[in-house]
């Protein structure tokens, strides 16, 4: 008896579930068969493949089937192999759409995702194209401004000279504005082929004076840039901190694009200059941007030799003495028996109020 | 009482005698391949003055004072008074005597204040001694994790 029961319960059970089951007509077969083989590779060949799909057949899972498909701007005939129209893209308004395939893909994990462990490897940019510039796909690349924010936190802003947001922060407001200053008046030629040359990174932070420094293999390039501090030269003649960024910008270049070369310049003596390095900043790049920042006469020069005094200036783009604290700080130093070559008391004398 | 006293005074007596341990040499250097924007006086190569931007190195062996000193009694005056562009600060610490040489990356020598023929050989030396080409900037020291990838 209680055999037949268990017998009777499965027979139920079965009979249920088979009749649950959809019934499809032959043609809705038909159509859900078509619709898996869409995504057969080797239909062509006449080979029936088993095709993984998730409603097995009941929607159209594969959709680049179309034989015209957009390629970026292009419309391509996948038969025909030929291009068969192309697409305007509307790059003024606004509200236009992004077109076909142009939305953005990744193709392939960053191939340099193990130097940036901390992000994912479908990244770019840091995930913040407005601060971030990487126009090549590799590392984000040109002025590194280092500076320290409000929190006491090391930070870095990446400038490659175009119009941008910036923090708030005086060092990277004073480095752009020097940068806009000089390449704006038409100097300023060395920075903006950091800022332009994707394959360079130079950084650049607040230091007590303003120098270059990069090694010869290229592991590092760092300017230490000081806002407030110009120089008198030999000649009489003023530079602003903005003319100095520029002259050591022109070094780092050189130690960017070619060390070697580089080295082999500063190891040559200038009677002048010190080195034919200096001679070359100094009679090409300083004397353009200073030129053109309105710091020396349309024929003058802005110095004959390697030879300065410090001076604090009104901004980092003026080259107007702040005397006071010029004075201050020179005679400090002379009451040391402190003095730069070339200049002595009566240099500092003279920016006594 | 008499005893006491000897334990006392001798020790202290000794110690007035100055051994001759006072021959030694401090380096005040900035690292290899920095430009300025003009001449860097030897007063500059100071901590007071560049902070991190130098650094600092003693050296108190015998033999390297020895082949050190013997290099620097070399040193000629020369006519030559154009050019000052220092690197290189070092205090010449010998017995009660103490000197200034200043030297620059490849030009410049100045002891006590007056200008010598540069000396290659004992510039080699001092470059030697502090390993002055394996120098990493300040920077480069307070941001390793900006460089990594590059060494």
């Amino acid at each position: 008896m209680n055999k037949k029961i268990y017998y009777l319960f499965i027979f139920i059970f079965s009979f249920s579930v088979l009749s649950a089951q959809e019934k499809l007509s032959k043609e809705e077969k038909a159509r859900r068969e078509k619709n898996i083989q869409a995504g057969n590779p080797f239909a062509q060949f006449g080979y029936k493949a088993k095709i993984a799909t998730l409603s097995k057949g009941k929607y159209l899972e594969f959709h680049d089937l179309d034989s015209i498909v957009t390629i970026g701007t292009v419309r391509w005939h996948v038969y025909k192999n030929e291009i068969v129209g192309r697409i305007v893209q509307d790059s003024i308004n606004p509200d236009a759409q992004p077109i076909g395939d142009r939305v953005g893909r990744w193709m392939s994990p960053d191939p340099l995702s193990e130097e940036f462990s901390s992000w994912s490897p479908y990244t770019m940019s840091f995930n913040n194209p407005i601060q971030f510039v990487d126009p090549d796909g590799r590392a984000p690349d040109d002025w590194r401004i280092n500076y320290v924010d409000k929190q006491g936190n090391s930070q870095q802003f990446v400038f490659n000279g175009g119009a941008t947001a910036l923090p708030d922060n005086q060092f990277v407001r004073d480095f752009v504005g020097a940068y806009n200053y000089n390449v704006g008046n038409g100097g300023g030629d060395s920075m903006k082929a950091i800022a332009e040359n994707p394959n360079i990174t130079v950084d650049v932070q607040q230091g007590e004076f303003t120098t270059q420094d990069n090694s010869l293999s290229k592991d590092y390039n760092v300017v230490n840039w000081n806002p407030n501090l110009g120089i008198e030269t030999t000649s009489g003649n003023i530079l602003s901190p903005a003319t100095l960024l520029e002259h050591e910008a022109g070094h780092a270049l050189a130690g960017a694009l070619a060390p070697g070369t580089k080295l082999a310049r500063v190891e040559s003596s200038d009677k002048q200059y010190r080195d034919k390095e200096e001679k070359r900043v100094t009679i090409g790049i300083e004397q353009k941007t200073a030129r053109a920042n309105g710091e020396i006469g349309m024929v003058g020069t802005t110095r004959t030799d390697h030879k300065g005094l410090p001076v604090v200036t009104k901004s980092p783009t003026s080259n107007t003495v702040d005397r006071p604290k010029t004075y201050n700080t020179l005679n400090t130093l002379h009451s040391k028996g402190f003095f730069f070559p070339g200049f002595g008391v009566e240099d500092t004398e003279k920016y006594r109020r | 009482m008499k005893k006491l006293l000897i334990y006392i005074v001798c020790p202290l007596l000794l110690n007035c005698y100055k051994k001759d341990t006072s021959k030694y040499l401090e380096f005040f250097y900035m690292g290899p391949n920095i430009s300025t924007p003009f001449g860097y006086p030897c007063f500059m190569i100071s901590e007071d003055i560049l902070k991190d931007d130098i650094n600092y190195k003693k050296i108190d062996d015998a033999e390297q004072f020895e082949k050190f000193m013997s290099l620097y009694d070399k040193y000629e005056t020369t006519d030559d008074t154009i050019g000052m562009d220092i690197r290189i600060k070092i205090v010449v610490h010998n017995n009660q005597k103490t000197d200034t040489l200043c030297l620059g990356e490849y030009f410049y020598t100045y002891k006590n204040g007056v200008k010598m023929k540069d000396n290659k050989e004992l510039l080699n030396y001092v470059k030697e001694i502090i390993d002055y080409k394996n120098t990493v900037p300040s920077f480069v020291k307070k941001h390793p994790e900006l460089y990594k990838s590059k060494k």
